[in-house]
């Protein structure tokens, strides 16, 4: 059996490139307040492992979660880090947004907590549906928190990992459609237009 | 409660004789601000934490300013094509083009005003922003100067703005233009040099070849898997990877930029897009308005020059890419012109996912023959998606067609 359950909590974006994705009431500044508070739940736990994967431009923003991560026993993962190379050894994920990271680790098995504040951003109701399937959503900060708390005190014991959610649903619907076999799809396209 | 408004670390000093522990606010408008809040361990508010729990996120008005955004965008182009009218005749559209990365700076504008005017509505006393002068002049400073009266505001001013620079960027263009910087780029850094060779090794094997030739302009997930198929498919193509010519020539304009810039700022003042409030907030864009007709106005005149040389010789059949980057986007309308087929195969998982979040090169482009102009898209998902926004979008250029992603099934 495991020692410890390996979390990964990966950064939405913040800077510049934030107004592209989100809108209404939300800032750079708010996230990274998010960010600093969630973290803290991992501190002193024996039976998780925090790695930490950060984002676009991250190293640039002086946080200082680079050195105190680390220093605390996670892992830190720079921005250029990628997550395929990672993901398939976590136990569960945390994502502040529904950005393509979700797509990737929803390939995975391992549970998926996710914020999407209403305010901030509109997940469309054919696909919430399926998502909810999968993951587990968050509308408000103080509900995410609350479920990374939870994450962080019972670890394997949590909701998270009792009640798992592991349908492929939205994958199969959403990403690759459910007859596959994209390359052919694709290149049989560009081929016809070549005619 | 009064609130103190923290931009920058070097703020609090100019608030700490007004502030009042325990009774006033101090609100972090910044992640330097968080930084500098925490590790101070002085009590703070974000806007997360201020919004109205019932304020959820209004979709038409996000389509609103893409739209916008580019009506902005093509006013602007049209000044342009009066005094070049070479380039009208060679479909540039050199802020339409831009449109793509315009809309991190011109949207973080209207962010920023949104912003600041839900502050000024959570409370109730008096809301204070400050200035160090040693500082560059920022977005947020300016905004704040601009719309002080209209909002009531309280400047404390450490000491007045030395210089000048905003503090609003957009991408640039994607590759360097020197033959040496691309040999790093692509050779070293991205270990592309297969890719690179394909530009000697095109020009050397043309003479011999009647097959036909794919212009590919991609970079990212994988798509070389879907070229091989190509190829398998068809033993009669070649593909010319645009990203590899290395000497792409600024082209020579004879206007007077001066006048040109002059020109488009009267013009396109009180402009309803930069228009807020009844405060125009053109002024704060003039820096970008510059660099636009400064530096890439003949980097646009040299692109379009080497596109129909290259075509010229190559005849190029099918235009293939997965970026939106300012060159792609200016590819897309001299494809147009020259009546290539142009597809741009979707990379990402946000389209489709999330509503007003619309594929904006392709909602905005805008082109002749748009049937010629293709959207390789995930999903029938995806595609209820951006047939939706083809609706709400007259300049929507693309057929959506759904061949799945690669890169996605091989994750699975």
């Amino acid at each position: 059996m495991k020692s410890k359950l390996n979390i990964c909590y990966i950064c939405g974006p913040i800077g510049d490139i934030f107004v592209l994705w989100r809108f209404g009431a939300y800032d750079s500044a708010s996230t990274l307040d998010i960010r600093y508070k969630a973290v803290k739940y991992f501190e002193n736990k024996d039976k998780i492992k925090l790695h930490f994967k950060s984002g676009y431009d991250f190293e640039n923003f002086g946080t200082g979660l680079e050195k105190s991560i680390p220093e605390k026993g996670g892992i830190f993962y720079s921005s250029k880090a990628k997550l395929s190379n990672i993901m398939k050894k976590m136990d569960a994920f945390i994502l502040e947004f529904p950005s393509t990271t979700l797509c990737e680790v929803i390939a995975t098995k391992a549970p998926i907590l996710l914020l999407t504040d209403s305010r901030a951003i509109k997940l469309r109701a054919s696909c919430e549906t399926l998502l909810e399937k999968r993951v587990f959503i968050s509308r408000t900060p103080d509900h995410f928190l609350q479920d990374i708390n939870e994450l962080c005190q019972e670890g394997s014991s949590s909701q998270f990992f009792k009640k798992p959610r592991v349908s492929n649903e939205f994958y199969e619907q959403f990403l690759t459609g459910p007859q596959g076999n994209s390359v052919d799809r694709t290149s049989s396209f560009l081929n016809d237009l070549l005619v | 409660m009064q609130c103190f408004i923290v931009h920058g670390a070097s703020d609090f000093e100019s608030f700490e004789p007004h502030y009042r522990p325990g009774i006033d606010a101090l609100f972090a408008w910044t992640t330097e601000a968080v930084i500098f809040l925490r590790n101070k361990k002085l009590p703070y508010l974000t806007l997360s934490d201020i919004s109205k729990k019932e304020e959820e996120v209004k979709i038409d008005k996000e389509y609103e300013k893409l739209k916008g955004l580019y009506s902005w965008c093509h006013d602007a182009d049209k000044i342009i094509h009066q005094k070049i009218p070479k380039f009208e005749k060679e479909q540039i559209w050199p802020f339409t083009a831009r449109l793509h990365s315009l809309r991190f700076p011109f949207y973080r504008a209207i962010n920023e005003l949104n912003k600041l005017k839900i502050v000024r509505d959570h409370f109730e006393e008096k809301v204070y922003y400050t200035f160090d002068g040693k500082k560059e002049v920022n977005t947020f400073y300016t905004l704040c100067s601009l719309f002080k009266e209209k909002l009531n505001l309280e400047e404390i001013i450490k000491s007045k703005p030395q210089k000048h620079q905003l503090d609003l960027t957009f991408p640039y263009w994607y590759y360097p233009r020197s033959f040496i910087k691309n040999f790093f780029r692509f050779i070293l850094r991205d270990r592309k040099w297969k890719s690179y060779t394909s530009f000697f090794s095109s020009f050397l094997s043309f003479p011999f070849s009647r097959k036909k030739w794919v212009l590919v302009f991609s970079h990212s997930f994988g798509k070389q898997k879907i070229l091989k198929a190509l190829k398998e498919k068809n033993k009669n193509l070649e593909f010319f990877y645009w990203q590899d010519v290395p000497f792409l020539k600024k082209g020579s304009l004879s206007v007077d930029k001066n006048e040109l810039l002059k020109d488009l700022m009267t013009k396109l003042d009180g402009h309803p897009w930069t228009l807020k409030e009844g405060v125009n907030f053109l002024p704060l864009f003039e820096p970008l308005i510059k660099k636009v007709i400064f530096e890439d106005l003949e980097k646009m005149s040299g692109l379009a020059k080497t596109f129909k040389a290259l075509n010229k010789k190559f005849k190029f059949k099918l235009m293939f890419t997965t970026d939106s980057l300012t060159e792609t986007d200016l590819m897309f309308y001299l494809a147009d012109r020259e009546g290539i087929q142009s597809v741009l195969a979707l990379h990402g998982g946000t389209v489709g996912l999330l509503d007003g979040l619309s594929p904006s090169p392709v909602c905005t482009r805008n082109l002749k023959n748009k049937e010629n102009s293709h959207y390789l898209i995930y999903s029938e998902l995806v595609k209820d998606f951006v047939d939706e926004t083809k609706e709400i979008f007259p300049t929507y250029s693309a057929n959506n067609v759904v061949t799945g992603s690669a890169y996605f099934e091989d994750l699975m």
